[in-house]
């Protein structure tokens, strides 16, 4: 028997008052692989990230998540199960400093309530203390330590895309979404980000899905590609498959536009 | 150089938790509360109690409440003294109905059903965001005057609603001064402003701001959004309502149900914006400019034109200044007089060395 | 019950809750083009009918003080976007809205302070003798007063759909960036919007001062409006007016019908109750745009 694969998706279909975004899109991710999503601007990338963690809710299809089925998941459901994203935009929270916002990637997983916060007992304090053990560790895998305490929002871009990374691996997520980790980073951003994706795919043991344009990367990052154009997957398979891959050719090259697809 | 920080490291995460992490600071603030919670009492007269110190602790704990629900949370509410009432109204028919009741404990539970009913009209909030929301907050504003108003119960059928603070003792000590009401109001204050600083550093806190900066990211992270914001509202009112049995018992002595009006919610509003959102030592900073200014200019009023001013004459002014006030800092100084104070300090380390 | 009554206090209710569009008109211009809830209408309309019946009442001629009044509304629009909105651009929601809070003081303070605040009565001339149809009285001064809310609405129609400014707008509420893209001066169209509003409030003030008589409670017509609006959606001038006869009519049939078991008074609240009930269903009002909450 085949092992099972991490995640699963079957027939997504998704759409924006009447415009479809996501059209009957099936692939399988297997556990601990790096697989790339790739394609056009306005494919529906980053729509599809968005409906694996649970931000949007696909009218058709279903998630399977380690073999099992969800047709409705929420963010919440998501982060429980163990999904964490980066966001194509950066969604750090501006004013927080780097410690804090790495710490927010551990709410699902805190344990006292508002009112153990208030008086400071003891779950409260022993949260406080995971959270900052944890945190530490993140920080110094992704060099951080010397801006722990600086405002997110202050930061260079690049520097915020590493500590968005970081939000994200704190809460050890067994799936990994990156939405265009790379976008606007210098030569040597991008090669410190990749290695940074390649620790936490091999010694934090994290299945990584990420969308990125420069096809270099891809190439190099990932050992399986999905490729989308206009919300349908016309491509799926190792880099040197798709290299080869006649619509996928087609489509980035913009050759005849093909008539029946 | 007056005040620096040089040579300030920590070693342990415990030291750098601190809430105030400076040496110099934390004995100005020792110093400055012992002589609060000793010295004033002795050498302040019944006017610095009555019509100073009284209304700044009530609007401060009050305007705690506010930013924590609107600076902290990023919910806007219009209705903070709905909430207050509701607590003014609660302790009162605490202590009438049921005898023998401890003041505190009266006090606490007033509280909690204030923060009760503040669960109530946050439940909105699952759907609505924004000035939908605010306007749910209008909404509890104006339904408990009308309540309060028009039911009997609440004010034990005072025919215009107006209720009288009963006489207060804690552990057999009558509570009867001004200088003692400023005791009591000034260890409520003190410990409920730390309950809130404690909470504001932990997760809980991390979540409000989390949901008021990114509510899509932090729904993202596992932040249970709705519920979030529910204790935001419940904890917001919790403390509003705590203000409000000061407000009522401390400061007025007697209080009717528009005394907790409209304008008295934009006050609190003005005051947290004034401050700082989202900080709560601008609490006390916001609410020391809203009992004093009004006293200033009466005082400077009658200096000047040496008769005293016409009071409606004198409430435009206000109302003119402190809209001003309001429109130039959210302009100039969003972060408000916390973070003015903050640039002062910050001039002090380099002080004369640099701008 | 009464047939004839009911429909007597539908007609009532209706006609009255003209009064709340017109208020809430000029909210919807000010939320369409920049975003803004606008809490200082209200103190607008204030300024704007007390600015008109002090001067009346100082032997300016009507129209005079119709025209002085006007040119005051237009510039205190351009000022506030100026002085208040523009450099706020960018900020958030809440910070704007706060900042018309503080104009509305700033606005109530100084109409009170200029013009003192007693009561005006402010007559325009216009009969207040019910008019009697098939056995229905109907207040001819809100028949009126729907004419003009009509005869404005058409005006602001025009305006929007005939005039380069008002073209401009529309492509500025649609798209700020591509309207910037093809080279339109939105600081303009801002400060045009908020003189609009400006005169808007000015029609609403004489109107609703007429009638209740010019004081300080004009500037709460905007708590009046704010029920109207979550019904009609912030964005949409047909909201604002199909709202505002909805408020109108169920606050005026619920004051005389339901109003008496609970001892009277409701209808400080009623609207607001009946517009979060209709919130639960529809988050975003009657004719709101769904917003999609995009990553």
């Amino acid at each position: 028997m085949p092992p099972v694969p991490l995640l699963e998706l079957d027939g997504i279909d998704l759409s924006f008052g009447g415009v479809r975004a996501i059209a009957n899109v099936s692939f399988t991710v297997e556990k601990a692989a790096i697989c790339a999503v790739i394609g056009p601007n306005g494919a529906g990338k980053s729509s599809l990230i968005n409906v694996i963690s649970g931000l949007y809710r696909p009218a058709r299809g279903v998630i399977r998540f380690d073999g099992k089925s969800y047709a409705r998941l929420t963010p919440a459901m998501a982060s429980r199960i163990g999904v964490a994203r980066t966001f194509q935009n950066i969604a750090l929270f501006k004013a927080m400093t780097v410690l804090d916002n790495i710490i927010m990637g551990r709410a699902g997983k805190a344990r006292a309530g508002a009112v153990e916060d208030a008086l400071g007992l003891p779950r409260s304090r022993r949260d406080e203390q995971v959270n900052r053990e944890k945190a530490e560790e993140i920080i110094e895998f992704l060099d951080l330590e010397a801006i722990r305490h600086v405002a997110a929002g202050t930061l260079p871009y690049g520097v915020q895309k590493r500590v968005e990374l970081g939000r994200a691996l704190i809460a050890q997520p067994r799936l990994l979404l990156l939405d265009e980790p790379m976008a606007g980073m210098t030569f040597s951003e991008k090669r410190e980000m990749c290695r940074f994706i390649l620790d936490a795919n091999a010694t934090l043991g994290a299945t990584v899905i990420l969308i990125e344009h420069d096809i270099g990367v891809v190439m190099d990052l990932s050992q399986h590609i999905v490729v989308l154009d206009y919300g349908e997957k016309i491509g799926d398979g190792t880099p040197d498959e798709i290299r080869s891959n006649r619509r996928v050719i087609e489509a980035y090259l913009g050759a005849e536009t093909p008539q029946a697809a | 150089m007056i005040y620096r920080q040089a040579g300030f490291l920590t070693a342990d995460y415990r030291t750098e938790r601190r809430w105030v992490p400076h040496a110099v600071d934390r004995w100005a603030l020792t110093a400055f509360l012992a002589f609060a919670a000793l010295a004033v009492p002795v050498i302040g007269n019944d006017y610095l109690f009555g019509a100073i110190l009284l209304p700044f602790l009530a609007l401060s704990l009050a305007a705690i409440g506010l930013n924590i629900l609107t600076g902290y949370a990023g919910q806007l509410s219009l209705g903070t003294t709905a909430f207050m009432a509701v607590g003014a109204y609660a302790a009162y028919n605490l202590n009438l109905r049921i005898p023998g009741l401890p003041l505190l404990a009266s006090i606490v539970l007033a509280g909690i059903i204030a923060a009760l009913f503040g669960i109530l009209f946050g439940l909105p909030s699952l759907r609505l965001k924004g000035f939908y929301l605010a306007v749910s907050t209008l909404a509890a504003q104006f339904f408990v005057e009308w309540a309060l108003n028009k039911i009997g119960w609440f004010s034990n059928n005072n025919s215009s609603g107006v209720i009288t603070a009963p006489p207060m003792a804690i552990l057999g000590i009558a509570v009867d001064s001004p200088a003692r009401k400023y005791l009591l109001s000034l260890g409520i204050v003190a410990v409920l402003t730390l309950v809130a600083i404690r909470l504001t550093r932990s997760q809980t806190g991390r979540n409000w701001i989390a949901i008021r900066d990114r509510e899509v990211a932090a729904a993202s992270l596992g932040v249970p959004v709705f519920r979030v914001k529910l204790v935001a509202f419940a904890i917001s009112s919790f403390y509003c309502g705590i203000a409000g049995v000061l407000w009522a018992f401390t400061y007025l002595g007697t209080v009717e149900p528009d005394g907790f009006n409209l304008s008295r919610s934009f006050e609190v509003l003005f005051i947290i914006i004034l401050g700082g959102l989202g900080s709560i030592r601008g609490c006390f900073l916001g609410a020391a400019v809203m009992v004093v200014f009004p006293l200033l200019l009466s005082r400077f009023a009658n200096a000047f034109f040496a008769t005293a001013l016409d009071p409606g004459i004198q409430e435009d002014i206000e109302n003119i200044l402190f809209g001003s006030l309001i429109v130039l800092f959210l302009v100039k100084q969003p972060l408000g007089l916390v973070r003015l104070w903050d640039q002062f300090k910050r001039r002090l380390e380099t002080w004369p060395l640099s701008e | 019950m009464d047939w004839q009554f009911a429909l007597e206090v539908l007609i009532g209710g209706l006609l009255s809750g003209v009064m709340y569009s017109l208020v809430a008109i000029g909210f919807v211009l000010v939320y369409k083009s920049s975003g803004v809830l606008n809490f200082a209408q209200g103190a607008m309309v204030l300024f704007a009918a007390l600015t008109f019946v002090s001067l009346v009442e100082r032997g300016v001629p009507f129209a005079l003080s119709l025209a002085i009044t006007l040119a005051i509304m237009i510039a205190i629009g351009f000022a506030i976007e100026h002085a208040v909105l523009r450099p706020l651009v960018s900020q958030s929601p809440m910070t704007l809205f706060m900042a018309t809070l503080g104009v509305s003081y700033v606005l109530e303070g100084s109409a009170q302070l200029i013009w003192g605040a007693e009561v005006h009565n402010l007559d325009l001339g216009i009969s207040d003798e019910p008019l009697t149809l098939s056995g229905i009285d109907v207040s001819t001064f809100d028949l009126f007063a729907a004419a003009i809310a009509a005869a404005m609405v058409v005006g602001l129609i025009l305006f929007f759909n005939w005039t380069r400014i008002g073209l401009a707008f529309r492509a500025a509420a649609n798209d700020e960036l591509a309207a910037l893209a093809v080279g339109l001066r939105l600081e303009r169209i801002g400060g045009v919007v908020w003189a609009a509003a400006g005169v808007v409030a000015l029609i609403a003030g004489l109107l609703w001062g007429a009638r209740t008589g010019v004081q300080f409670s004009l500037s709460l017509t905007v708590l009046k409006a704010l029920p109207v609006l979550i019904l009609g959606g912030f964005d949409s001038i047909a909201g604002a007016i199909v709202g505002g006869l909805l408020v109108g009519a169920t606050e005026k049939l619920a004051e005389v019908f339901i109003g008496p078991m609970f001892g009277g008074g409701i209808e400080s609240w009623f609207a607001y109750a009946a517009a979060m009930l209709l919130l639960l269903i529809r988050p975003s009002g009657l004719f709101g745009q769904k917003l999609i909450d995009r990553v």
